[in-house]
């Protein structure tokens, strides 16, 4: 029986309990895996660790003192074994074991002499693995799964959209089957085939090679989502039997929507708090009607309302006078979701900012989504908006087509540099917005009535940006000494300048910044709590927030006690089919969807217009069809090469065994393995691979195989829980886009 | 006239992360050390002892669906559902049929490779982990964040290298 004494190692390094952590931080490292022994005095009074930096750091390591994070030393004599030892260390809650021996022969006093680790213990325990199999370690892309035959679209996409399914249903004019596709994961196809960021289409296939375009994949699920729209269609949810379990949802947007709905259909009881008396949070209150069809997005709140989410708009959670107290909500549910957002603006507070023509920008967008005109703005005033990203421009539009005369964007960054992304820039400069960059608002301007009279600005010196995240390097940021300021008359200032989180209280945990502090699964450290969405990320996207809320929803079903090891969701069936033909794909060139002229732009109406069936069918034929993979009739393909040879982007490899053949294309798909004849008497063995990294589906392989034995399939998941129908007449008013 | 910080004039989500607290994938660990739930107990003692993690994420289809810790697997040896065979000088494999299926904790502690340290740092004192498993924006693990690249981390504050606090937070 192994005993202690066979794995001990000398006593190392020591520290006094009153040292500072910072002061024996090298001699930790040094040490490492093994603890320093803590003394006081003569006495040895425990370990410490390279874990105590964890709870150190935020506070300063000069701050702690070891006796703050040493662990208690368990004693063990050398000649006990291991099994004592780990025994040992569960008991005191230890790192290591002081291993002691008899001082002398007539002594009964113990000295300790040599220490044993958790890493050594456990080496121990690994001695003697030789099974290498289970030994896993990832490294770089390669060894993540990326070549395999997962779409770049797909896996770029924060939802895990089936990409190129709903593409090519909708190349073969299967527009409602390209709507199912898309509701899987997605439960707002309409705002986000108008609205999305679309990082799918950043990482497209065919956008790789140099002078080609990614396919328009944002505005071909807008097209599916109108079909469905005009169709009068409906999705029915097949939802479990009721588990009985309660789950609260607080905030109604695109996160607390998306877990609300995953939850609900695998049969909880959910109760979505929503402050506003609209449910879709920013969806609903944030961007301005031009943006995006209304009557679509009530149409998709509606089908997940018919879920039977109990729904209680106008219910505050927080710490303020009548608000529901969320430490309550944790007392009365079983599990908690927290997706507030971040939907209050931050006004800087600059000289003057408190004027009543001084507003922010989400508090601005919010009145013109109840219909309504926002105190204190003029028709025909001047107004000027301190910001330069979405948020902004949006308030910039919408002041326009709300009439004022004249609208200033005025922002930190140089134009080339501003935040705000897609065409929206180029169409608010197309009717009237004018930009001012490169300065730093210092004071809004008061008449003597108090009202405001105009703002003015500091020219700031070039600024930097991080090439890593994109964002502004602070440091760079200096006024230009003595420079004059730059002042703009004005009447009214939108402040879109940056948003903060409404704090839903006790006893939500928060970081520094502001924010939630919870994980990527939306877990906060407290039991039943779950945060998720921008308040915990900061100001995302949509297409964020809807993953976020599947995240939490698999989150709180696990902690509910339901198996998720296995289950991934509610996908059950599995198909192969026959993937659509898309060899004109180079053909055509990508194009967007048509917007408004300019001079029809000055109201509320919808700026983007619907493709054609023609143009949406010319646009997915574009797509490579990255999920298609071959299928080769093992029982026909003769190991012939001739795939190898005329494949253009040298993505296969046909390996005859005995054969020296070159095997270049990187591929470890592996897609056929057969044999022709007996190997060894004038037959041949061997195996097919595939680099999907490479492949672009353009089938010249098919063509010019002389036994006809490829073919391309996909296989994937279908989600049985939805049922397309008519879309019904609603029983009762929902709370879906109340005017106030 | 009342002049205000430079850095209450700036929306703090638009600056770029700060030297003193930069992104989770600037500082963590460029692999992921994992096992899936059927991996034993001593090669999941392996390679928590070869890479220096006491928290190892368990992974199902490169999906993380929990995590081991070290002391659990201390807990079964002490339990003798580990028996650690054989003399030292003759060893033989430890015996056992413990997985880590059987020891599994949930959930992993996932964190986002653009969050902020100091943001994972007060996540993982508050959870009491010693293990982050940092995750692509593709819902794929990337790499992992432990007291050892901490330990490094604070080294470099230290020494002046890079510099905690200073502009750009909310006022």
């Amino acid at each position: 029986m192994a005993s202690l004494q066979s794995i001990a190692l000398p006593l190392g390094g020591e520290c006094d309990s009153e040292d500072r952590l910072s002061d024996v931080l090298p001699a930790l490292r040094a040490q490492h895996p093994m603890p320093l022994l803590v003394r006081q005095g003569a006495e040895i009074i425990g370990t410490v660790g390279l874990d105590a930096v964890v709870p150190s750091l935020q506070g300063g390591l000069d701050e702690v003192r070891v006796a703050q994070v040493m662990r208690p030393a368990a004693r063990r004599d050398a000649g006990s074994n291991l099994e004592s030892a780990a025994a040992a260390l569960e008991e005191a809650g230890a790192e290591a074991v002081v291993v002691t021996e008899v001082a002398g022969l007539f002594s009964r006093r113990s000295e300790p002499v040599a220490m044993v680790s958790r890493s050594q213990l456990l080496a121990r325990i690994g001695r003697n693995v030789v099974d290498k199999a289970p030994m896993k370690i990832l490294r770089g892309h390669r060894d993540l799964g990326f070549n395999v035959p997962i779409t770049p679209c797909q896996r770029n996409c924060p939802i895990r959209q089936d990409i190129a399914t709903y593409i090519d249903y909708v190349s073969q004019g299967r527009y409602v089957d390209s709507w199912t596709v898309i509701h899987e994961t997605n439960p707002f196809p309409s705002m986000l085939g108008r609205l999305c960021n679309h990082p799918c289409e950043t990482d497209c296939k065919r956008g790789w090679d140099p002078g080609e375009e990614p396919v328009t994949i944002r505005s071909i699920k807008r097209f599916s989502t109108d079909f469905a729209f005009n169709q009068g269609l409906w999705i029915d949810y097949r939802i479990a039997p009721a588990k009985g379990r309660r789950v609260a949802v607080v905030g109604a947007g695109p996160a607390g929507l998306t877990c609300a709905l995953d939850l609900r259909v695998q049969g909880y009881d959910v109760t979505l708090f929503e402050r506003e008396a609209k449910v879709g949070g920013l969806l609903s209150t944030s961007i301005p009607p031009f943006r995006f069809d209304h009557r679509q997005l009530q149409w998709e709140l509606e089908m997940i309302m018919a879920t039977g989410i109990d729904v209680r708009t106008g219910t505050a959670v927080g710490d303020g006078d009548g608000e529901l107290r969320l430490a309550d909500l944790v007392q009365e549910y079983e599990a908690v979701f927290v997706s507030v957002g971040m939907m209050k603006g931050r006004i800087l507070p600059v000289p003057g900012a408190d004027a009543p023509q001084v507003v922010d920008a989400m508090r601005f967008l919010r009145i013109v989504s109840y219909d309504q005109i926002p105190e204190h703005f003029r028709v025909g005033g001047r107004v000027v908006v301190v910001g330069g990203g979405a948020i902004a421009t949006d308030a910039c539009q919408t002041s326009i087509k709300l009439g004022a005369a004249e609208v200033w964007m005025v922002a930190i960054e140089p134009e080339d540099h501003l935040p705000a992304f897609g065409n929206e820039l180029h169409e608010a400069k197309e009717i009237g917005l004018r930009i001012k960059a490169g300065v730093l608002v210092k004071e809004v301007h008061r008449d003597p009535k108090g009202d405001v009279s105009g703002v003015s600005f500091a020219p700031l010196h070039e600024l930097q940006f991080d090439p890593l995240s994109g964002k502004l390097i602070f440091a760079s940021v200096r006024e230009v000494e003595g420079a004059p300021r730059w002042r703009v008359d004005a009447d009214y200032v939108i402040f879109a300048s940056g948003q903060i989180m409404e704090n839903p209280g006790t006893p939500i945990p928060l970081t520094p910044r502001g924010l939630v502090a919870a994980d990527r699964g939306g877990h906060t450290g407290l039991a039943k709590l779950f945060a998720g969405g921008d308040c915990v990320q900061g100001p995302s996207f949509i297409v964020d927030a809807v993953g976020w809320g599947h995240r939490v929803a698999r989150s709180i079903r696990e902690y509910l006690g339901e198996d998720m090891a296995g289950d991934d969701g509610r996908l059950y069936q599995t198909i192969v089919e026959r993937t659509d033909d898309h060899r004109q794909s180079e053909t055509f060139a990508r194009t967007e969807p048509p917007i408004l002229a300019a001079s029809r732009r000055y109201d509320m109406s919808e700026v983007e217009q619907p493709w054609s069936d023609q143009e949406a069918i010319v646009q997915s034929i574009r797509c490579f069809q990255c999920d298609s993979v071959h299928h080769y009739d093992e029982s026909v393909c003769v190991l012939c090469g001739a795939c190898d040879d005329v494949c253009p982007e040298k993505a296969i490899d046909v390996v005859v065994f005995g054969e020296d053949r070159e095997r270049s294309s990187g591929g470890e798909t592996r897609v056929c393995a057969t044999s022709v004849g007996t190997p060894g008497e004038g037959g041949v063995a061997g195996e097919i691979y595939i680099n999907y990294d490479r492949c672009t589906n353009c089938r010249i392989c098919e063509d010019h195989c002389p036994v006809n034995c490829i073919t391309f399939e996909r296989v994937r998941f279908v989600d049985d829980s939805m049922k397309v129908v008519e879309r019904p007449k609603l029983v009762r008013e929902l709370p879906l886009l109340a005017s106030a | 006239m009342t002049e205000i910080s430079l850095s209450a004039s700036i929306d703090p989500h638009r600056l770029a992360p700060e030297p003193g607290d930069p992104m989770v994938s600037e500082l963590m660990r460029q692999e992921v050390v994992f096992c899936l739930p059927s991996t034993p107990a001593d090669a999941i003692a392996k390679l928590m002892a070869d890479n220096d993690v006491y928290e190892l994420p368990v992974l199902l289809d490169r999906r993380p669906v929990g995590y081991v810790a070290a002391d659990d697997i201390l807990g079964r040896l002490a339990a003798g559902e580990i028996v650690v065979a054989g003399s030292d000088f003759a060893v033989r494999p430890p015996v056992t049929e413990v997985q880590a299926r059987h020891i599994l904790r949930t959930p992993a502690l996932l964190v986002d490779e653009g969050q902020r340290v100091q943001e994972v740092v007060q996540l993982m004192a508050q959870q009491g982990r010693t293990t982050a498993l940092v995750m692509h924006e593709d819902e794929r693990p990337v790499g992992m964040l432990t007291p050892v690249e901490l330990a490094a981390f604070a080294v470099r504050l230290m020494s002046g290298d890079l510099h905690p606090g200073g502009g750009g937070e909310e006022s």
